[in-house]
Formats: structure tokens, C-alpha cells, sequence
């Protein structure tokens, strides 16, 4: 196999397997644990499944250590059609990551309340609990927040992709657009929380370049008779 | 002095300097002044030696520009290896810093709770100590997550150092080796902090391979007749 296409197949396979494990992590096992608005029941579920919000919290971790790795097979397959904007992507990913990584603290904070031994015991139990769903919902906003940076890094990399000449312009374009789809969704998250979900609803076609742009590289990987004569 | 070998004495004389700041905020400090699982003598020992705690915040973020200073003089060391991994070891360096920088606000939070001046009085003194004392549990819990970089940078510091050829390739396993002690302690961390002390034990050995470079890049340099033409 021509080593650019490898190397466009290895980064589809990253970018693809980040979308079950953000699924799993990011939502599926914060909706079976976490009672939107009720902490008492909140306390009772994480700490029965302690172990596994824990693992939730590891594989959150984990998820963005593959976002880092992700940025960098893209900047590899891409910093030839031009290093600044390559750079500048992974620069984006970069913080991105450090953000994630930051925002799990919040969800640590809120299994030590939860749990809420030892010198915690001055603090009532409803109190507690109420300061520890207080922290679920930072974690969440963090996430939030974070979605400035899903946007943010999907502008210089449409532009590579558009660009590029081995891969196909209308995917460069749909990136773009999920970029400003990102965007849009953090900003009514900050702005209007109370339509989140009807905006997150619409804007989910846009958003679904990325997976169209991962399934490409995967499967297509690139069009090697348009490689640039150095890349090859 | 050949350029290279200069390189790697500087990159040596930073690791160095990070050896002589880390211990006294992660080890020194904490075990003079926290006293776990008991909040009001933890407030005591902090007040009465507040300058020394506000100190080691001083120095760890100090400890975390050393760490930036030290990825970039190994990224000049051995960019030319492979210029990929080394850009993903300073990635990797780079959020580490940035999740350490923000971790020191825990400890700050800390600070403010115990002193509570002012508008935190309509706080009890022991609420105040056990909410400052959740602090401090967050602060090494944040530890704990940037464990997870403390080792990944090292896989890509140990990859270079093994192909380098002008450093010994049983330095470069060992780092390799050490990643996986650090994601390894930092996992224990999360599921079973009560053998967290136990681990970092054992596990010294494994640890110790920081050590072994950093020594080696101070006093020997780089091996110069092994240099790859590129380098000279």
C-alpha cells in the first residue's frame, strides 16, 4: 500500500474509533448514572456503580489522549499542503485536550463528595450530595465550553482538506460547516441552555462531516495520483 | 563543544533543575503540613506555615515552565530523529503544563478557605476547613491525572532516544518503559488510591529511567561520532 494512503487509513481508523468511546463516556454512562436535577438519587446510583463512573472518568481521560494522537496522524498526512494551518490544527487539539483533561477533575470532585468519608462528615448528607451534583454540572459545562474547540479545529482542517488536492473538495467544505456548526452549539449552550437540545437536533447533519471525512479516509484513504511530488 | 553534545548538556542541566523543585511541592511540602483525613490540624499546619505552602504553589508552577523549557531543549536534541514524534513528546509536555497550571488553583482554593477573611464567615470554621480540605484531596487527585502525561511524553522521549543513535538504546526501552509505570500508577490512583503508596514503591525502578537520561545527558553528552550526517 502506498505509505500516504496507510497513513490516511491509520488516521480514519483513530478518528472513527474516537466516536464510540466519546458515545460511551461522554454520554451513555453520565445518562445511566446521573438523575438530571435530583441528587439524592444521583448519590445512590454513582455510589452503587462506583467503579464504574470511575472507569467512565478514565475513559474520558483515554478519549482525549486518542483526540492528541488523532491530531497528529492528520497534521502528518497533511502538513505538506501547508505547515502553518497543520500546525495551527494541532495547536487547537492540543488545548482542546488540556481543557478535557481539566474537566474530569469535576467528576473526581463529585465521587469524593458523593462518597463524602472522613473529614467530609461536618458537611450534611444533602448537603453533600448537592454540592457534588453542583460539580456533575461544571464537568458538563466544561464539556461545553470544550465545544468551541471541536469547532475551532475543524476550520484549518477543512482548509487542508479543500486544499489539498487528494481528497475530495465537498468534504473540506462539510467540515467547515460542522466547524461553524460547533460553534453555534457551544455558544447557544452558554447562551440559551434551554434549547440545546432542539439546536443540537438540527445542527446534527452538519456536525456529521466529520464522521463522512473519517469513513473517507478509512475506507477511500487518498487519491495518490494527486499526492504533491514531495509527499510521495 | 559540538552543537549536539551542547544541546543534550542543556537539556540535561534543565532536567536537572527539575529534579532539585519538583520533590519539595509534591513530596516535601504536603507531607510537613497535610494531615490526611483531618482538616483542622491540616488548617492549623497551614496557617501557621502559610508562606512555605504558598511557596510550593510558587514552585510547581515554576516546576511546570522547567518541564515546558526541558520539552523544548529535547525537542532541539532530537528533532532530527523524527521530527513527528518529537512535535507529539512536546504536545504531550505542553498539556501536562497546561492541566498542572490549572491544578494549582485547587491549592489556592485551599488557601482562601483556610484563612476565611470576610465574606466566607457565614461559613462555620469547620465547614470552611472540610470544604479547603476537599481542595487539597482535588489538587492530588489533578496530580493524578497528569500522571497519565508525566508518562505518555516519555514514550516518544524514549522512541527518539532509541533511534537516535547517539544516545544508548537501553536508555530508550527504559523510558519507554517508565511511560507505562506512570499511566500505570495513575490508574491505581483512580481505582485503588489506598495501594497508590505500595505501587509508587514497586515501581520505582521503572521510574528511576528519568533518572538514567538525565544523568547521562549531563555528564556524557552525546556519543558525537554516532551522529547522523544530518545532525553534525
Amino acid at each position: 500500500m502506498h505509505p500516504t494512503v496507510k497513513a490516511a487509513r491509520i488516521a480514519g481508523a483513530v478518528y472513527l474509533s474516537t466516536l464510540p468511546i466519546a458515545v460511551y463516556f461522554w454520554s451513555y454512562i453520565p445518562g445511566k448514572l446521573i438523575v438530571r436535577g435530583n441528587a439524592t438519587a444521583t448519590a445512590q446510583s454513582i455510589l452503587d456503580h462506583e467503579t464504574l463512573f470511575r472507569f467512565s472518568i478514565l475513559g474520558d481521560l483515554f478519549a482525549y489522549v486518542i483526540v492528541i494522537c488523532m491530531g497528529f496522524l492528520l497534521y502528518r498526512l497533511l502538513r505538506e499542503v501547508e505547515g502553518t494551518w497543520a500546525f495551527l490544527m494541532v495547536g487547537f487539539v492540543l488545548l482542546s485536550a488540556a481543557v478535557g483533561f481539566f474537566g474530569a477533575l469535576p467528576n473526581i470532585a463529585a465521587v469524593i463528595l458523593f462518597r463524602g468519608n472522613d473529614f467530609l462528615a461536618v458537611l450534611d448528607k444533602p448537603q453533600r450530595d448537592a454540592l457534588a451534583m453542583f460539580f456533575l454540572r461544571l464537568h458538563g459545562q466544561a464539556a461545553l465550553i470544550n465545544e468551541i474547540f471541536s469547532g475551532l479545529w475543524l476550520f484549518p482542517l477543512g482548509l487542508l482538506v479543500f486544499r489539498s488536492g487528494f481528497l475530495p473538495r465537498f468534504l473540506g467544505v462539510w467540515l467547515i460547516v460542522a466547524g461553524f456548526g460547533w460553534l453555534v452549539l457551544s455558544v447557544i449552550a452558554l447562551v440559551f441552555p434551554a434549547h440545546y437540545d432542539t439546536a443540537f437536533s438540527i445542527i446534527q447533519p452538519v456536525v456529521l462531516g466529520e464522521m463522512a471525512f473519517a469513513l473517507w479516509l478509512l475506507i477511500r484513504g487518498v487519491n495518490v495520483k494527486a499526492l504533491p511530488a514531495r509527499a510521495v | 563543544m559540538n552543537p549536539t553534545k551542547k544541546a543534550a548538556r542543556i537539556a540535561g542541566a534543565i532536567y536537572l533543575s527539575m529534579v532539585f523543585t519538583a520533590p519539595f511541592s509534591l513530596i516535601y511540602v504536603p507531607s510537613k503540613l497535610i494531615v490526611r483525613g483531618n482538616a483542622a490540624a491540616t488548617a492549623d499546619n497551614i496557617l501557621a506555615h502559610e508562606t512555605m505552602f504558598r511557596l510550593s504553589i510558587f514552585g510547581d508552577l515554576i516546576g511546570q515552565v522547567i518541564f515546558i523549557c526541558l520539552g523544548i531543549a529535547l525537542y532541539r536534541l532530537l528533532s532530527n530523529v523524527n521530527k513527528i514524534w518529537a512535535a507529539l513528546m512536546v504536545a504531550f509536555v505542553l498539556v501536562s503544563a497546561a492541566v498542572g497550571f490549572l491544578n494549582t488553583l485547587n491549592d489556592i482554593g485551599a488557601a482562601i478557605l483556610f484563612r476565611g477573611g470576610e465574606f466566607l464567615t457565614v461559613f462555620d470554621k469547620p465547614q470552611r476547613d472540610a470544604l479547603a480540605m476537599f481542595f487539597v484531596r482535588l489538587h492530588g487527585q489533578g496530580i493524578s491525572i497528569d500522571e497519565i502525561f508525566w508518562g505518555l511524553w516519555l514514550f516518544p522521549f524514549g522512541l527518539l532516544v532509541f533511534r537516535s543513535g547517539f544516545l544508548p538504546r537501553w536508555i530508550g526501552i527504559w523510558l519507554m518503559i517508565n511511560c507505562f509505570g506512570y499511566v500505570f500508577l495513575s490508574v491505581i490512583g483512580f481505582f485503588f488510591p489506598a495501594y497508590s503508596d505500595k505501587a509508587f514503591l514497586y515501581l520505582q525502578p521503572v521510574l528511576f529511567g528519568e533518572l538514567a537520561i538525565m544523568l547521562y545527558l549531563l555528564i556524557r553528552g552525546a556519543n558525537v561520532k554516532a551522529f547522523p550526517a544530518e545532525a553534525v
